[in-house]
């Protein structure tokens, strides 16, 4: 189920909210369990008992490690295993047709495979259990005793699907001791209202003013572009619009979770992109990949080369193609480059410079992001360009052109204009109002754009 | 969120609207039909283990490729619809529901994005090959004839291109009746060739076809005098209802009836193996429903007969057609004592073999420019 659909507004949650604020405290774990098992059944239900498998693996994980405290070996051992069953799983229902695909490239080699359909959000899940057996073997977090509580933290609907990736040991104290406040509800059906707005007012409309555009077959230098920034606003009010929904929800039910995006198109660099862009996941790969592996602490090489993996594992994360590996070491290597010298000269250029390098440079990663056919994706990057059929066409001047001013709206609200806008009218008496009528409009729009079905994709089926 | 008091009220008011609409949504009852959209709307899935365990029901439910259960029967929905479609207008995304916002009250359908009237045009030339004359007859499209009219960014209309493709494509034996003269003079004229909020022409533009028509075959015409002109209003046709523009006014529909041949004549509608005969053209029913536009002939059927005794002449028409043609037809019937139409989209059958059972004397291809580009029927043609 996805939280931007009608079943889950208008049939699911009010099910849920019923549910859970009608049992007792003590119930309200079991309750969630049981409601978030029937969200990610939605659609797929034989996929739950994957699910259970790996809440049930990092259970017996962290509860062996905890037994063999003293016995660093065997703390190891069932650490490795842990890890081997997680990623395996993972490995198997994500890459195992890449793999299959690649292997088969060569000349003696002829498989034949069928390979299994992705299970929606385990990339998300799989790292979410597996942060909480590996802060148990760092000793970060102590062991969970209930497998209740461990299934409950795994499967919590919010963030099941499409992150942020919330780790254990930040949510273990809310797990027991979280108080659902109106206060903390309100401020989530806001935060859950902006996030529905930014997936259905304006990810949406981008979507379709891509697909409008022709997509990867857009005509004209102009409209290459124009199609460009469509999937650059698409890809970060959807995906950011997403996180936000998600720590909307958390809180209407009692739960803090980390902030996912923090205005990552201001950025001035890649470095900063990468701080700002989907945190969870950077903190996460920075936490149990870059640093276990030495991080910066053995010598510059090593560092460079600890980097390599980070990224081409960021890459292949979002997706088992080529190309996202493609687009992993991209960043790897400007990652690098200002590393060793592109920082400092990015420093004494004015912001002005820097901005439209950062934005150059994410807008290309979102062409390689986006294209997996590598073949197309080399035609469309030429094609920025070349002017070799002209400018645009009478069609995609009318598309851009009509797109405009949601175009506009995107490169403002990728700035944190409205936060500061907010901050300053909060203080106002008007305030409650301004409020309700922003959230009012939200909700009438965001329902007449679900009824009227236009153009809704879920893009994270690769994640 | 300062107060209490405002927090309360923000809670307030999102379990309120969500928890409305939710509850509607049981309590209403549910149509089968919608007149406005002219279609069935989905129906209720089967709640049963099988079914959620095998993901039927999410899909029937949520509707995948089409529109949903939920979204079919969501309380308000026209309301919605409508204000999904203003809100799309106000932030300029225009055509996003598939029609431009146009001055004077016209909804027009925004050009369609495929173009397969060359393979189309084949198609034809192909059946021309085994008949001595074919005519073809393609109705310009609203938005190029009204141009003037949409808003100022809007697609480019294929109609050039596929007119000059027509003119420089078809077999020599596929004589073409090129209406957009005519068209262009009578449209400056402010005479009203299609209808404001239907995708069809009104009786007058299928009038002026007619006569161009009976010019190209060497026919005399009927005169514009021999026929009673009646209006309806409170049309609200197709654009209207499927754009969701619903402030906009209703158009109103003119019936053109020679009384001479409407008092002589009988209509077989033939659908599948059963065939029913009617003593008129006009099916006055539809004038009570939203769309009145089957007023003519009824609307889509696979086949239909209208046969006049007092007619000009004698010989039998066999049209080839989508809905153009209704409005059309009782025109033609002025001058051939028997008209056929087929539809390509319901009749499955060879029509090289009913055009020879039928002894057809002239066949004619009636389509408006847009199915013209888009159907995929004509490859049927057999």
């Amino acid at each position: 189920m996805v939280f931007s659909s009608l079943t889950f507004w208008f049939f699911y949650l009010p099910c849920v909210l019923l549910i859970y604020y009608a049992v007792p405290k003590k119930m309200r774990n079991v309750a969630l369990f049981v409601v978030s098992l029937f969200f990610y059944g939605w659609g797929e239900p034989v996929l739950v008992l994957l699910m259970l498998f790996t809440i049930l693996v990092n259970y017996a994980a962290g509860l062996l490690i905890d037994r063999a405290k003293g016995n660093r070996n065997r703390q190891r051992l069932w650490l490795v295993l842990s890890v081997v069953v997680n990623l395996g799983l993972l490995v198997f229902f994500k890459y195992s047709g890449m793999i299959v695909e690649t292997l088969n490239l060569l000349p003696f080699v002829n498989i034949a495979f069928e390979a299994p359909s992705l299970p929606i959000g385990i990339s998300f899940y799989t790292f979410q259990a597996m942060s909480y057996t590996i802060d148990v073997y760092k000793e970060d977090t102590r062991v969970q005793k209930s497998p209740l509580i461990l299934g409950t933290y795994v499967t919590l609907f919010p963030q099941l699907i499409a992150g942020p990736i919330v780790r254990y040991k930040d949510v273990e104290d809310q797990m027991t001791k979280r108080r659902e406040t109106v206060e903390k509800f309100a401020s989530g059906v806001v935060l859950f209202l902006c996030g529905l707005a930014k997936k259905v007012l304006l990810a949406n409309q981008f979507a379709a003013m891509w697909q409008n555009l022709g997509g990867e077959g857009a005509q004209g230098v102009l409209a290459r572009w124009g199609g460009l920034l469509a999937l650059t606003f698409q890809i970060y009010f959807d995906f950011s619009g997403y996180s936000d929904m998600a720590r909307g929800l958390g809180r209407m039910i009692g739960f803090e979770f980390m902030e996912n995006f923090n205005y990552p198109y201001i950025s001035k660099s890649i470095t900063e992109f990468w701080r700002r862009w989907h945190i969870s996941l950077s903190t996460w790969f920075r936490d149990y990949l870059y640093i276990p592996l030495g991080g910066n602490r053995k010598g510059f090489g090593r560092q460079i080369f600890n980097l390599f993996v980070v990224w081409a594992a960021t890459g292949l994360w979002h997706g088992a193609a080529y190309n996202f590996l493609i687009w992993g070491l991209y960043f790897f290597v400007l990652l690098v480059l200002e590393k060793l010298f592109l920082s400092k000269i990015l420093a004494k250029l004015p912001s002005f410079v820097s901005h439209v390098y950062a934005l150059f440079f994410i807008m290309i990663g979102w062409a390689i992001f986006n294209f997996t056919d590598v073949g197309v994706l080399w035609q469309y990057i030429c094609g920025l360009f070349s002017a070799s059929d002209g400018a645009y066409s009478a069609h995609s001047a009318c598309v851009l052109l009509s797109y405009l001013p949601v175009t506009l709206a995107g490169a403002v609200l990728s700035t944190p204009v409205l936060k500061i806008l907010h901050r300053k009218l909060y203080c106002k008496k008007y305030y409650p109002l301004l409020l309700g009528v922003f959230c009012v409009s939200v909700m009438v729009l965001c329902t007449a754009s679900l009824v009227s079905d236009s153009y809704n994709p879920f893009i994270y089926f690769r994640f | 969120m300062n107060s209490k008091k405002a927090q309360i009220a923000i809670v307030a008011m999102f379990l309120a609207f969500t928890l409305t609409l939710s509850v509607l949504f049981f309590a209403l009852p549910k149509k089968e039909y919608s007149s406005s959209e002219k279609r069935y709307l989905a129906e209720t899935p089967e709640f049963s283990f099988e079914n959620f365990f095998s993901g039927n029901l999410t899909n029937s439910l949520e509707g995948g490729e089409k529109v949903g259960y939920i979204a079919d029967h969501f309380p308000l929905r026209s309301l919605f619809v409508g204000i999904n479609a203003y809100w799309n207008l106000g932030i300029g995304a225009t055509a996003s529901n598939g029609y431009y916002f146009c001055r004077d009250g016209y909804i027009i359908t925004k050009p369609a994005d495929t173009n397969r009237a060359d393979k189309n045009l084949q198609l034809i030339n192909l059946f021309a090959a085994s008949f001595d004359e074919v005519t073809l007859m393609v109705v310009p499209s609203a938005g190029q004839m009204l141009s003037d009219k949409l808003p100022k960014v809007h697609a480019p209309y294929p109609d050039k291109d596929v007119y000059d493709y027509i003119l420089g494509n078809k077999a020599d034996n596929v004589g073409f009746v090129d209406l957009r003269q005519s068209f262009e003079k009578l449209v400056a004229g402010e005479e009203q060739l299609y209808y404001k909020t239907d995708h069809h022409w009104t009786s007058f533009g299928a009038y002026t076809a007619y006569r161009l028509y009976c010019e190209a075959m060497g026919l005399e015409a009927k005169a514009e005098d021999a026929f009673e002109k009646t209006e309806y209003p409170d049309f609200f046709g197709t654009t209207y209802s499927s754009s969701g523009y619903f402030l906009a006014k209703p158009d109103t529909i003119e019936i053109w009836e020679d009384k001479q041949v409407s008092d002589n004549v009988r209509v077989t509608i033939t659908e599948g193996a059963k065939s029913e005969e009617y003593a008129s053209m006009y099916f006055d029913s539809h004038l009570s429903e939203d769309d009145m536009y089957p007023v003519f002939l009824d609307g889509n059927h696979a086949l239909v007969t209208i046969e006049n005794q007092n007619a000009e002449g004698d010989g039998t028409l066999l049209i080839i057609k989508d809905s153009f043609a209704h409005c059309a037809a009782p025109f033609l019937a002025e001058n051939y004592s028997k008209v056929i139409m087929v539809d390509l989209r319901y009749y499955k059958n060879s029509v090289s073999e009913l055009a020879v059972s039928e002894k057809a004397d002239d066949i004619l291809f009636l389509y408006g420019m847009n199915n013209f580009c888009t159907d995929s029927n004509l490859a049927f043609l057999q």
